[in-house]
C-alpha cells in the first residue's frame, strides 16, 4: 500500500453521480451530504491530497464519521473502492505522540490474543467506574474459549469433512455461547476441526483505525498458519472475519507480492460457517424448537451474502422454528464495529430504524453472525434476544 | 456575510446549518464535475417549511444568493451555487404527508426520495410514473423544478403531468399555496405549472400535490440488438407510428450489450450499433403479447438478437443496468459531455444521422443513447483526455448538435433542464421576445434576484 495516491486515478474517475445518498446509514441520518462517499472523497482528496484545505478537526470527523460498512462502495456504479479509499485516509490521520502509541500497542496485544486481554481485562470495570472506558464497551469472559482447546476437535461419528475454524476474536473472548455452539453442530454433524494456535485476530479492526501495517503484520501471521492446514475450507463464525478473509486481505497487500498471493490463494477456500454446513448438508436431524426469529445481514457481508443467506437455510431445517422475516434484513443496526462507542446518538438513531423493522417482524429472536452487531442490537433489545444463527441450531442438538 | 453563522443558528439551530468548508465542498456540485464553479458561504437543511420561510425572508434581506438543492444529482448544473451564498438542502423536508386513496393524489415535501414515493405508492396498488433514472436518490422537489422524467414519458410523461399543486416560498419568505387537489381546475394563472420547471429562479418549491394513477397489473420486458442506430430508430419511429405505446423504449448502444453480460445470462451478442430495451405493461396477457409482436416486428427487420423477458425479477436486472448506465460510462473516461436534445419521433432516424454525422466530422468519440420512445436523445462525447481545445471542440460539437435538434422542431432539453449546461442557448429555442417576457415573470417574482442566480439563461441577460 502507497498510501491515498494509489486511489487518486480511482479519486478522478467518480462521476459525481450521488447515487451514494442512497444507501450511506450515517447520511441516512444526518442528511447532510459531507457524510456521502461524494462528500467524503471530495474532501479527502481537496484536503489529503491536493492541500487544496488545511487537515482541521473537521475533516478528522467527517473521516471517522464513518461505518466503514462498504455499502457505498457496492452500490456505486463505478465501482470505486471507496471503503479501502476511507481506510487509507484513516491510516493517513492516524493520531501521534505518547497516548497515542500506547493505545496502538494495547490495541496489538489484544488483536495478537484474539480479543482476550488477559490480565489486563480486570482493569476493564475499574476503567468504565471512572469513566475512562464507554459504558457500552463489552466485557470479556474471564477465561476465553481457546483456553482449553485442543489442536483437533474429533467429531462424534464418521468423518465427513475437515475444516479449519477460524474463531473470531468475539466468539474466542466475549461470545463464549456462539464457539460452543459451533463446535458442537460441526461436530454433530461429522466435521473434524482444526484450531490452528497460532492465529491471530484477522486484522479488520487495524483496518478500521487505518493501521495498515498492523493488518498487514496479523494477516501475515494468519496467512502462515492456514497455509499449513491440509482442510476441505476454513470456516469462521464471524461476518467480519470473512469479509476481511475472502476480501481485504486480498488487497491488503502489494499485486503479485507473495504475501498477496498467499490471500488470493486463501480466499476462495473461506466459508462462513452457516454456508460451509449448509453446503456439506446436515447428517443430524435438528429436533424440533418452539421459536420465532428473524435474521439482521450485516452490512460487511454484503459482497457475500448469499453465505448469510445459505446459513438462514440451514435454519429453516429445524422443525417448529418460524423465520419472520424484516422489511430490510441488510439495512444498518448502527453498531460499525466500535463505531457506536465514539458516535452514540448517530449509531442509536440508526439503531431506532432497525429496532422498528424488528419489533414489526414480531419475531422472539434476531439471528445475526456479525458479533458487532449481536452486541450492539443487545444492548437495546436485551442480552438474549440477539444470537448467531448456529446458536438457534445448536439449541436443537439438545 | 458577517455574523452569517450567529444568524442561522437563531433561525434554524446550530443543527441545522454549516458554514465549515469541509462541510461546503460537496455542496459546489452536482452530478457533473465541471458545474461546480462557486463557493457557497452556508449550507442550510430546514425541517419544514417554516423554517425554510424564515431563512429565504433573511436572505432576501441580506441581498443574499440563495440556490435550493434536492440530492445534488443533476446534470445540468441546476443547483450548482455559481455565486456563491446559501445553498437551500431540502433533503430533511422529508415527510410523504398523505396519500388519497379516494381521491388519487399525494401530498408530499418537496424533500422525498424519489424511490421512497414510488415504494409507498406502490405498496398501496397506486403507480408514479415519472421516472428519472437517478430515481434511488433523486428529491420530487427537485424533479418538479426541474420537469424531470425518464423512460416512461413515453407512455405516461413527465413529472409536470402529474403535479396538481404546490405550496412554494417565494423570496421574501411568503408562503403561497397554487393549484389544489382537483383534477379539474380552472381558475387564474396556472402558476403551479409555472414554477413546475422553474429551476428554483423564481421560488422554493416545499411541498407538491401530486396525481397517482393505479397500478397497472403487470410488465413484460422485452430486448432487441440492432446492426445499425439508423435500424434501432426506424423501429422506434414505426412502432409508434403503428399504434402501440410500450411503458418504456430505450435506445441503447452495443457499448451497454458488455455491461448487461456481466448481469444477464444467456450474454447477448456484443454485435451491431444499437439495441432497444423496452417495457410493455397491462394485464399479463396484454404485456407479453405486446412484447411478443414487437419482437417479432425487430426479427423482421432484421436486428440480431431479441428477446423477451417476462419475469419481473429477471427484467428488474435489465431496468436496475439502465439506470446505472450513465455514471458508469462517466467513471470510464476522464470527461463526458452530455446533451438532452428531444426531437418530434418521427424524426429520430435523421438526428440520429446528423449526430454520427457531427461526431464524425469533429472528429470525437460520441455516444447516443436515450429515452427513444419520447423523442428524448442523450448524445455523449467521450474524452480520454481534457485539454482546453478538446473541450472547445465538444462545446462546438454540442452546439451543432443543439441546432440539429432545433432544426428538426426539437427542444434543447428534455428533462434535465437549462441550468448552467444549456443557459446560451435558451434564446435560440424560445426567441428574444418569449425570454424577455420570462425575465419580465422572473422580476415580477424575485426582484432582488436572490434565487438561483446565474441560471436559465446567460449572465449578459441578467438585470
Amino acid at each position: 500500500m502507497q498510501g491515498l495516491e494509489q486511489y487518486r486515478e480511482a479519486l478522478e474517475r467518480c462521476s459525481q453521480c450521488g447515487y451514494c445518498q442512497a444507501s450511506c446509514p450515517v447520511f441516512s441520518q444526518e442528511l447532510l451530504e459531507s457524510y456521502t462517499a461524494r462528500g467524503r472523497t471530495l474532501l479527502i482528496k481537496a484536503a489529503l491530497m491536493d492541500g487544496a484545505l488545511p487537515v482541521g478537526k473537521r475533516t478528522k470527523e467527517i473521516v471517522a464519521n464513518c461505518l466503514l460498512c462498504g455499502t457505498c462502495a457496492h452500490t456505486c456504479p463505478g465501482g470505486l473502492p471507496l471503503d479501502e479509499i476511507f481506510v487509507a485516509a484513516r491510516n493517513q490521520l492516524r493520531p501521534s505522540g505518547p497516548a497515542a502509541s500506547l493505545k496502538r500497542s494495547l490495541h496489538r496485544k489484544l488483536m495478537e490474543q484474539r480479543g482476550h486481554p488477559g490480565a489486563l481485562g480486570k482493569l476493564g470495570p475499574l476503567a468504565k467506574t471512572m469513566g475512562l472506558a464507554p459504558a457500552d464497551l463489552p466485557q470479556p469472559a474471564a477465561h476465553p474459549f481457546l483456553a482449553d482447546q485442543p489442536e483437533v476437535l474429533k467429531p462424534s461419528g464418521q468423518m465427513r469433512a475437515r475444516v479449519a475454524w477460524f474463531v473470531g476474536c468475539a466468539a474466542n473472548s466475549l461470545h463464549l455461547d456462539t464457539a460452543q455452539a459451533v463446535r458442537k453442530v460441526l461436530l454433530a454433524n461429522g466435521v473434524e476441526v482444526v484450531l490452528p494456535q497460532e492465529l491471530a485476530c484477522c486484522g479488520l479492526p487495524a483496518l478500521a483505525q487505518g493501521e495498515v501495517d498492523m493488518a498487514q503484520d496479523l494477516a501475515r501471521r494468519n496467512l502462515a498458519a492456514l497455509a499449513a492446514q491440509e482442510v476441505d475450507a476454513v470456516v469462521t463464525e464471524c461476518t467480519s472475519c470473512v469479509l476481511m478473509l475472502r476480501d481485504k486481505m486480498t488487497r491488503l497487500f502489494e499485486p503479485e507480492s507473495p504475501e498477496a498471493q498467499a490471500a488470493q490463494a486463501l480466499a476462495p477456500k473461506v466459508m462462513e460457517v452457516g454456508a460451509f454446513l449448509h453446503k456439506l448438508g446436515l447428517s443430524q436431524a435438528p429436533q424440533g424448537r418452539d421459536i420465532s426469529y428473524t435474521l439482521h445481514q450485516p452490512c460487511h457481508a454484503a459482497g457475500f451474502a448469499a453465505q448469510v443467506q445459505a446459513g438462514l437455510a440451514l435454519l429453516e431445517q429445524v422443525p417448529g422454528a418460524d423465520y419472520r422475516p424484516m422489511a430490510d434484513p441488510a439495512a444498518c443496526c448502527g453498531a460499525g464495529g466500535d463505531f457506536f462507542l465514539k458516535n452514540q446518538a448517530l449509531s442509536q438513531g440508526v439503531r431506532q430504524s432497525k429496532m422498528d423493522q424488528i419489533e414489526r417482524s414480531r419475531a422472539e429472536v434476531v439471528v445475526t453472525p456479525c458479533p458487532a452487531c449481536r452486541h450492539y442490537l443487545g444492548l437495546a433489545l436485551g442480552p438474549d434476544k440477539v444470537k448467531h444463527p448456529l446458536a438457534l441450531l445448536a439449541g436443537a442438538y439438545e | 456575510m458577517r455574523g452569517l453563522a450567529k444568524d442561522l443558528a437563531r433561525l434554524v439551530g446550530p443543527e441545522g446549518f454549516s458554514t465549515q468548508p469541509e462541510d461546503l465542498l460537496v455542496y459546489r456540485h452536482d452530478a457533473i464535475a465541471y458545474f461546480a464553479q462557486g463557493d457557497p458561504a452556508a449550507v442550510v437543511l430546514p425541517t419544514g417549511t417554516t423554517q425554510a420561510a424564515k431563512v429565504m425572508a433573511y436572505a432576501s434581506q441580506h441581498g443574499i444568493p440563495l440556490t435550493p438543492r434536492g440530492a445534488g444529482s443533476g446534470l445540468s448544473g441546476g443547483c450548482t451555487p455559481v455565486r456563491g451564498g446559501i445553498v437551500l438542502d431540502t433533503k430533511r423536508m422529508k415527510g410523504i404527508l398523505e396519500i388519497n386513496r379516494g381521491n388519487l393524489t399525494a401530498r408530499v415535501e418537496a424533500g422525498v426520495v424519489l424511490a421512497d414515493f414510488q415504494q409507498a405508492v406502490e405498496g398501496q396498488g397506486f403507480f408514479y410514473p415519472p421516472d428519472p433514472q437517478s430515481k434511488s436518490v433523486c428529491t420530487l422537489g427537485g424533479n418538479v423544478a426541474t420537469r424531470a422524467g425518464g423512460p416512461r414519458a413515453v407512455k405516461y410523461g413527465t413529472t409536470v403531468n402529474y403535479v396538481l399543486g404546490l405550496e412554494a416560498v417565494l423570496p421574501d419568505g411568503e408562503v403561497i399555496r397554487t393549484g389544489s387537489a382537483c383534477v379539474k381546475h380552472s381558475a387564474g394563472y396556472d402558476l403551479t405549472h409555472l414554477l413546475t420547471g422553474s429551476e428554483g429562479t423564481l421560488a422554493l418549491i416545499t411541498q407538491a400535490t401530486l396525481r397517482l394513477l393505479p397500478k397497472p397489473p403487470a410488465t413484460c420486458t422485452a430486448l432487441a440488438v440492432c446492426p445499425t442506430m439508423d435500424m434501432a430508430a426506424r423501429i422506434v419511429s414505426e412502432t409508434i407510428a403503428g399504434g402501440v405505446v410500450p411503458s418504456m423504449l430505450e435506445l441503447l448502444t452495443t457499448a451497454s450489450l458488455a455491461v448487461f453480460n456481466r448481469f444477464v445470462s444467456p450474454p447477448l451478442p456484443e454485435e451491431g450499433e444499437a439495441c432497444l430495451l423496452m417495457e410493455f405493461d397491462g394485464t399479463a396477457q396484454e404485456a407479453l403479447r405486446q412484447a411478443q409482436e414487437m419482437a417479432d416486428a425487430c426479427r423482421d427487420m432484421g436486428a440480431i438478437d431479441v428477446r423477451v423477458v417476462p419475469q419481473t425479477d429477471e427484467a428488474a436486472v435489465y431496468w436496475m443496468v439502465r439506470s446505472r448506465l450513465y455514471p458508469l460510462v462517466v467513471s470510464r473516461f476522464k470527461r463526458v459531455v452530455t446533451e438532452d436534445v428531444t426531437v418530434p419521433r418521427d424524426r429520430i432516424p435523421e438526428f440520429a444521422t446528423k449526430v454520427m454525422g457531427i461526431a464524425q466530422e469533429m472528429g470525437l468519440a460520441m455516444g447516443l443513447t436515450g429515452h427513444a420512445g419520447d423523442g428524448n436523445m442523450h448524445p455523449t462525447i467521450r474524452m480520454d483526455e481534457v485539454s482546453d481545445e478538446l473541450q472547445a471542440r465538444a462545446d462546438q460539437a454540442m452546439a451543432k448538435v443543439i441546432k440539429a435538434g432545433l432544426a428538426l422542431g426539437g427542444v434543447i432539453s428534455g428533462e434535465h433542464g437549462v441550468g448552467l449546461h444549456k443557459a446560451q442557448f435558451l434564446e435560440l429555442e424560445l426567441g428574444r421576445e418569449q425570454v424577455a417576457l420570462m425575465r419580465r415573470i422572473k422580476k415580477a417574482f424575485d426582484p432582488t434576484g436572490i434565487m438561483n442566480p446565474g441560471k436559465i439563461w446567460p449572465p449578459e441577460l441578467e438585470t
